[in-house]
């Protein structure tokens, strides 16, 4: 088999692509102006900067050559969810890559169209004009464990360089020689490899014809597209409304981009497990959190992956929206308090709840050991008689009784000492 | 309606008063923008072009949008559905298009000013042929955010005035940069400069030539009375400025023209004119992969081939001169063909080609066009005022 992706990135930025609308969710068609609504006599406005930037940023780390003038098509189709019936969409402005043993085409820069549903023929065109990193790959991938292992990478590329979250990833399949099925509609990584396998297997029973098919996420198959999507000839034309583009200034401001690899292993030289890296460098803000908190790194991953992100996962936000920073994150961890009660009060500060978690005196947690093993006199005998695994039931009784403020091993250390064990 | 719109000016009007009238093919809010066709009719735009605001903020009032050509697509102005456009100098003649209700609103003193589109000569032809002055700015002095697109790499906003003072007025509060149309350049500021005297002046023989003998001797007179000196070169290539605009103009006005399916923008094609139709079809046609290295890419090699010669020409000369038009305005109905209207452009065309700034003055029924380079737009308004004084 032969597979090569298109893939869609959408960076994260405050503003459309060639208007200053605003790129974050609202209502249907309220994030709207002139441009991206096509209005008659409307123009493009200087393309997002930011955008731009997060281009050149991913062609550097894909090892592409870059183009320093670039100039603005218009591509030609009818779509419900595009207003003009036509794209605008760049030169490649990063050419000849590759990147995890694949070779990259190119990358260039277009605007999303809007979002149509086909069953109530709704359009929402808050999307519509939304900037767009296309990087199209070679078809270099001939398994599905190196298509999986390609798409985690460039997922985990974009996350490190904290260009987005969200990719759709357009599928060609081929086997044996024989016609390029494009799989298009596909929002996940598992997606991908799900659409590649079942295209294998049908190619394998049906045949190929050259076609667009849309994949469906709940039935796990691909289906032809419902509309025509691949046109013959698109009537690419220069967009006389644009100039061209001149990159060099921003190519040279965009310092090399770190590559994920070394990273990774100056980590695991640091005691980190290799799949403890590779989480913390997934996404930028982790790793850069990783860097800028000041505490013994092994311990500090562990609490990163173990507790901030799942605590951050429960309440679906980002750490970015959470009412959390660097200070109060770093207070917290030098702290010096047990692990379960620094997750309550993470948990605390994430709920903006004002739980005071008290840290119990060497004094309380002598007090309640003695407390425990007066109350479990009984049980206490029969430990001292060989019912040895008494001791963790007295290690919880403690532990209640002192709301999960001391570390466990502490309470044990107490508790060894005055059982006489 | 308190006023007598004779001669089919207004696609729609106000009942307040106002100095401005705006071509439909520029939104304005609170006005349909039609550009002319039954297609638009119901397009109501929600914003308003920038050249406007910045004469609304003047304190001019925008009184009506004026009838065109459909889509701006004609020579004629009389290529529309909507409207019934006449020359107010003689009713059976055509007043001349694209922006012909604009000139006709202000030949009848209907309003002072009146602004329009000029792709290819649109203000100066009906300008000329209503006996006014049209003013076509460098490409790039004025924003085109809010004029609809018909040949993006042509378009200009152009005036349509009494006088050159009037012209000068609305260029002035037009021009400027604009974040919303990237063709827009700084520092073009219209500011008083020296006029006519001691400009070197340039025609070309194969435009004379091609003229009708009663337009050429009142050429020979104007530049006689005014004491123009003007040297007249052989350029026999500028022929072939018709096919190269006209490859470019369809090819871009099909991709512009392909918004309007229905889905959002406008009703049926089918509602379209022939001649807007004819754009559409040869523009996909030269566009499309098999036939674009014979037809559009050559036209965009020609323009080159153009621009580099008129540099070359305004090094030894600060203006080009000719009859804005070839002929006296055509009766209604005369033309019937399409090449016919195409090659009436033929003083009109090479200023779009080369970018440049281009105004018409009317003279005993004809019009006296002088051009420059592009971004002289200060010189040749002045130049032009000096030339109005002395015809």
């Amino acid at each position: 088999m032969k597979v090569g992706f298109e893939l869609h990135v959408t960076p994260l930025t405050e503003s459309k692509m060639y208007c200053d609308c605003p790129t974050k969710n609202a209502q249907p068609n309220l994030q709207v102006c002139p441009i991206c609504t096509g209005q008659p006599g409307s123009k493009p406005m200087a393309p997002n900067e930011t955008a731009l930037r997060a281009g050149i940023k991913l062609a550097k780390a894909l090892n592409c050559t870059l183009n320093e003038s670039v100039s603005v098509m218009r591509k030609h189709y009818f779509y419900p969810d595009l207003p003009n019936n036509y794209q605008l969409t760049s030169e490649p402005f990063g050419e000849n890559g590759s990147f995890n043993n694949v070779g990259i085409t190119e990358i260039h820069f277009e605007e999303d169209p809007g979002q149509y549903d086909p069953k109530s023929g709704l359009v929402d065109l808050n999307r519509s004009g939304s900037p767009l990193l296309e990087v199209v790959t070679e078809p270099d991938i001939d398994s599905i464990e190196k298509a999986r292992d390609f798409l985690e990478e460039f997922s985990a590329l974009l996350g490190f360089l904290g260009i987005s979250q969200k990719i759709k990833a357009d599928t060609n399949v081929s086997i044996n020689g024989g016609a390029r099925v494009e799989v298009k509609n596909i929002g996940s990584i598992s997606g991908a490899l799900n659409a590649i396998q079942y295209e294998v297997n049908r190619q394998a029973k049906e045949g190929a014809v050259l076609e667009t098919r849309h994949y469906d996420k709940d039935t796990m198959t691909t289906k032809p597209a419902r509309l025509k999507e691949t046109v013959a000839d698109y009537r690419y034309m220069r967009e006389p409304n644009l100039p061209t583009i001149h990159l060099g200034k921003l190519i040279k401001e965009t310092p090399e981009p770190p590559k994920l690899d070394e990273i990774r292993q100056k980590l695991v030289a640091q005691g980190l497990t290799m799949e403890t890296a590779r989480i913390i460098t997934s996404e930028k803000w982790l790793y850069d959190l990783f860097n800028n908190v000041n505490m013994d790194k092994a311990e500090l991953a562990k609490f990163l992956r173990r507790d901030l992100l799942n605590e951050l996962k429960y309440r679906q936000i980002s750490f970015e929206n959470s009412s959390l920073d660097v200070q109060k994150l770093e207070q917290l961890l030098n702290e010096g308090i047990s692990p379960r009660a620094r997750t309550e009060k993470l948990r605390a500060l994430l709920d903006n709840k004002a739980v005071d978690v008290t840290e119990a005196s060497h004094d309380d947690l002598e007090k309640a050991v003695d407390a425990v093993l007066e109350i479990e006199a009984a049980a206490v005998e029969k430990y001292k008689n060989g019912k040895k695994n008494l001791f963790n039931y007295f290690l919880g009784e403690v532990d209640k009784k002192l709301g999960h403020s001391v570390k466990p091993g502490d309470i044990a250390r107490v508790l060894k000492k005055k059982l006489g064990s | 309606m308190t006023l007598k719109d004779r001669h089919g000016a207004f696609i729609s009007l106000t009942d307040t008063p106002g100095e401005l009238a705006v071509k439909d093919n520029i939104c304005v809010q609170g006005f349909m923008c039609t550009a002319s066709s039954k297609l638009l009719e119901n397009y109501e735009p929600p914003y308003t072009a920038t050249a406007v605001q910045k004469l609304q903020k003047q304190g001019l009032t925008v009184m009506g949008k004026t009838s065109c050509d459909e889509f701006a697509c004609g020579s004629t102005g009389t290529h529309t559905s909507l409207a019934n456009p006449r020359n107010p100098l003689d009713e059976k003649r055509v007043p001349g298009g694209s922006s012909s209700g604009s000139a006709i609103a202000v030949k009848d003193g209907l309003v002072r000013y009146a602004i329009g589109s000029d792709t290819g000569g649109s203000v100066r032809c009906p300008a000329t042929f209503c006996q006014i002055v049209g003013y076509r700015p460098s490409y790039g002095q004025i924003s085109r955010y809010g004029l609809m697109d018909m040949c993006m790499s042509f378009d200009t906003i152009g005036t349509l005035t009494r006088n050159v003072d009037d012209a000068i007025y609305l260029i002035t509060g037009m021009s400027g940069k604009d974040d919303k149309d990237l063709t827009t350049m700084n520092s073009v500021d219209v500011k008083e400069t020296p006029g006519l005297a001691g400009k070197r002046l340039v025609a070309f023989r194969q435009i004379l030539e091609s003229c009708d003998p009663g337009i050429r001797e009142k050429f020979n007179e104007a530049t006689e009375k005014a004491k123009l000196h003007v040297d007249v070169i052989d350029f026999p290539e500028i022929h072939k400025s018709i096919p190269t605009y006209y490859m470019i103009v369809f090819a871009e006005f099909a991709s512009a023209m392909q918004r309007f399916d229905g889905k959002f923008f406008g009703k049926n094609r089918e509602l379209l004119g022939q001649e807007v139709k004819r754009r559409i079809l040869l523009g996909t046609f030269i566009s499309q992969k098999e036939n674009k290295d014979k037809w559009y890419t050559q036209a965009i090699n020609a323009r080159k081939w153009f621009q580099q010669k008129f540099e070359a020409m305004f090094a030894k000369y600060d203006f080009v001169i000719n009859p804005t038009m070839p002929s006296p305005a055509p009766l209604v109905g005369e033309i019937t063909d399409p090449i016919t209207e195409y090659s009436m452009d033929l003083g009109t065309i090479f200023p779009s080609l080369m970018m440049g700034p281009s105004i018409s003055l009317p003279y005993q029924g004809m019009g006296i066009q002088l051009t420059g380079k592009r971004f002289s737009d200060s010189a040749l308004l002045y130049s032009a005022r000096d030339l109005e004084g002395a015809l």
